[in-house]
């Protein structure tokens, strides 16, 4: 059988079978998925942003010295960081109706940008608030050995969630912008062009 | 674009455009319940993205666009998105068939083969039997279509090779 013989049985699978569509349930379910969907995505923005600005506006009125609005202002500003980052990366991800290319391309910068920020979680997440906290702690306990003890387990957890962060970015985010490197790789492989071949044989 | 109009189109693209979606979801999933799956993310994503069609290109271009896109992301994340859809398969109908009611092997094969391929191939492949020009496979792309011509001239090597045996 030659290519165009081929080509004529593939394009005709369809018309041997009517398959019978609802529109009206398909429609009905893909905006049921829709909202979900929505939903997904505005409680977990809501999440990660409102965690942290709760804890700054429950300092602000139960805090007890300067310390604790020290601590106040560092989650506001990690808050509003990832409310910054957040809308900044919305506008510029990958949109489904982009070319092969250009989608990956796009979806390779999300996830370069996520390595980033797991890589500098220390700078922009933990430094800002351990310091507050080992401040606070130093200034409110009430013997030194007390105060050593918790700042010990502060440091302790600071680096746990270092480490889990790290562990994420060689585990899920590595493989993940590897693979994408090679399809962006694949699609546009220009050394293997041959212009000799090139267009002529076009159907 | 109002939400008359969306639903307006989205309708006409189901009716005209089912048999390519089929053929995308066929292409990227072996299984009846993955390619429920898929399909149903795909027709999620046109739905989404349909107010931002402009027109610029044509509408097979942008929904070969559209399905490759999220059959790629699907595939990745296929086994998280194993959830139960069994509301929507019983919407979608049953799976083509031929005239004696069995599938009919040499596309099967087909599909089988295009599976194989890498994701970049597997949709040339697809784009070239269903007949699309090579302009329009570049458009999908975003190669040239020096380049698509270069890479058909594989892939046709390719599936002729996995199809060698099963021609009669």
């Amino acid at each position: 059988m030659n290519f165009e013989s081929l080509q004529q049985r593939w394009q005709q699978q369809e018309t041997r079978s009517e398959v019978k569509v609802d529109a009206c349930l398909i429609l009905q379910e893909v905006r049921r998925n829709h909202r979900s969907f929505q939903a997904m995505i505005f409680w977990r923005d809501f999440r990660e942003v409102g965690a942290a600005l709760f804890v700054a506006v429950f300092i602000i009125f139960h805090g007890r010295d300067w310390t604790d609005w020290l601590l106040a202002v560092a989650g506001s500003s990690v808050g509003i960081f990832l409310l910054r980052d957040h809308l900044r990366q919305r506008k510029q991800r990958p949109r489904a109706s982009e070319d092969l290319r250009l989608y990956v391309q796009h979806s390779l910068d999300e996830v370069r940008h996520q390595s980033w920020l797991l890589r500098n979680v220390l700078w922009w997440y933990l430094l800002p608030l351990m310091v507050p906290m080992l401040i606070s702690n130093a200034v409110q306990a009430d013997t030194v050995r007390q105060g050593v003890r918790q700042s010990v387990v502060i440091v302790v957890m600071a680096w746990l969630i270092y480490k889990l962060n790290q562990h994420a970015v060689r585990k899920q985010l590595v493989p993940r912008e590897q693979e994408l490197e090679r399809l962006l790789a694949g699609i546009s492989e220009d050394s293997s062009i041959n212009p000799a071949v090139g267009i002529l044989e076009q159907p | 674009m109002t939400p008359h109009e969306q639903e307006s189109i989205f309708r006409r693209w189901l009716s005209e455009h089912q048999g390519l979606l089929r053929r995308v979801v066929k292409s990227f999933a072996a299984s009846a319940a993955d390619q429920e799956d898929l399909l149903q993310e795909i027709l999620l994503q046109a739905w989404i993205s349909l107010p931002s069609f402009r027109g610029d290109s044509k509408e097979t271009t942008w929904l070969y666009r559209l399905a490759f896109n999220t059959a790629m992301v699907w595939q990745r994340k296929e086994q998280r998105r194993r959830v139960k859809h069994e509301a929507f398969s019983s919407l979608i109908g049953e799976e083509p068939t031929s005239p004696d009611g069995t599938a009919d092997a040499l596309i099967e094969r087909l599909y089988e083969a295009i599976r194989a391929l890498p994701k970049p191939e597997a949709s040339l492949a697809l784009m070239l039997l269903d007949g699309l020009s090579y302009r329009e496979m570049g458009e999908v792309l975003g190669i040239s279509e020096n380049h698509v011509a270069v890479r058909l001239h594989r892939i046709r090597k390719q599936l002729a090779e996995q199809l060698k045996g099963l021609e009669s």
